[in-house]
This record gives structure tokens, sequence and C-alpha cells, in this order.
């Protein structure tokens, strides 16, 4: 990794939440953090085998994230492509099922601001906000979507086409991505 | 999420909203008084 570059603007990704019943989006699969509509803060989170995770009692000298550490809030470059066989992990399920009631995830699309490591398939932030939802055109807007749509009164979208054309990362995070 | 390969450390500033200049106000014109006449 090379020396610290400046970026205006803010990078963006596409990542999951979890839905709530009170219409809350929620980090999925690491601490449940609970998304603020506008700018969230990353903490680098610990877990003992039987307790939940929290915040680490010796934080980066730089905070989160940190290279040494998975520690940050994550969004991908690309859409995860449909796969044929079992997801071997929870990120993995088709973005089609954003928005099925039975699973409670919500694919969308996140901007990243502050210190930000890039990877060649995705990135890690210090800070992060949600941008836009995509809500499966076979999934009904329910109760649920109107409840999110309290919350943080996103554009949301049918089609993940229509998502990643109007919101999704261009050729800044394209650029940042490739070896430096 | 796998992220891939770390390739770059970047900081990202948000793009400042363009501050709103407040329209000056208007220049209020006194009535200029004629001088008195002696």
């Amino acid at each position: 990794v090379s020396a610290v570059e400046l970026v205006i603007g803010g990078l963006r990704g596409y990542r999951w939440w979890r839905l709530d019943a009170d219409g809350w989006l929620l980090s999925p699969w690491r601490g449940r953090h609970r998304w603020a509509p506008g700018v969230n803060h990353a903490a680098c989170l610990f877990k003992r085998r039987f307790t939940k995770w929290r915040p680490s009692k010796s934080p980066h000298p730089l905070g989160s994230p940190s290279i040494e550490c998975d520690c940050g809030f994550y969004a991908l470059h690309a859409i995860p492509p449909p796969r044929d066989h079992p997801s071997r992990f929870g990120w993995e399920v088709g973005v089609h099922a954003s928005g099925d009631r039975r699973l409670g995830l919500v694919f969308g699309v996140a901007a990243a601001h502050g210190r930000v490591l890039v990877g060649t398939d995705g990135w890690r932030a210090e800070m992060a906000r949600p941008i836009a939802l995509l809500w499966g055109s076979e999934h009904a807007m329910d109760d649920r979507f109107e409840s999110v749509q309290a919350r943080y009164a996103l554009p949301t979208y049918r089609q993940a086409q229509a998502l990643a054309e109007e919101w999704g990362p261009d050729e800044v995070e394209r650029d940042l991505s490739s070896a430096a | 999420m796998n992220i891939g390969e770390i390739v770059r450390e970047v900081e990202v500033l948000p793009d400042q909203e363009p501050q709103r200049i407040p329209d000056p106000e208007p220049v209020r014109e006194e009535p200029v008084e004629a001088p008195e006449r002696v």
C-alpha cells in the first residue's frame, strides 16, 4: 500500500444490511451495528466465544479500519454475481433476495468517507452512510418497506441494474481498485 | 465480505455544499433634504 491519497467526493460500494422489525438497517454479520441515516463511524469490535461483539479495549493507533485487522464498514465494487451453487457465506446470496421477508436482508449502496482501505474487490471505511436500496421486484413493498423508508427515506429500486446505473460505483472506484 | 487484496489507502473528503452567499441588503436611500433657504 502506497502513501495515503486524497479523494474528493465519496466512494460508493454495494453491501447488505439486515432489516429489523423497527425499520433499522443493521450490519448483518458482525456486531449488528445499527446504521444511522447519516454518517456512521466504524469501531473495531471483538468477540469472545460466548459474548456479544463489543468495541475493542485496545483500538488501533489510526482507528478503524486497520490493515492488520478486518474492521471497518465493508462494501464491494460490483454486484455479486448470481450463484448456481449453495452459498458458503451469507453475503453470497443473490441480490434478487433483497427484501425477502424470510431472509430479512436488504441490498444497497453505501458511500464511504474518511480513511478508506481500497481493495481489488471492495473497500473498508472509517465512515459510511446508506444512500440507496434494492427491493427485489418479486418481494412485496409491505410494512417493512414502509418502516425503512420512514427511517431513511432512501431512493429504492426494484431492479439491480437500475440501482447500479443511478448509484453504483463508477470509474473513480475502478481506478482506485487497480493495483497501485 | 471479501474486499480482495488491499491496494490503496485513501482519505475521502465529502464534497462541500456550495455556500450560498446571501443577497446584499438593498441599499436604502435616505431622502436628501433640500438645504434650507436662508
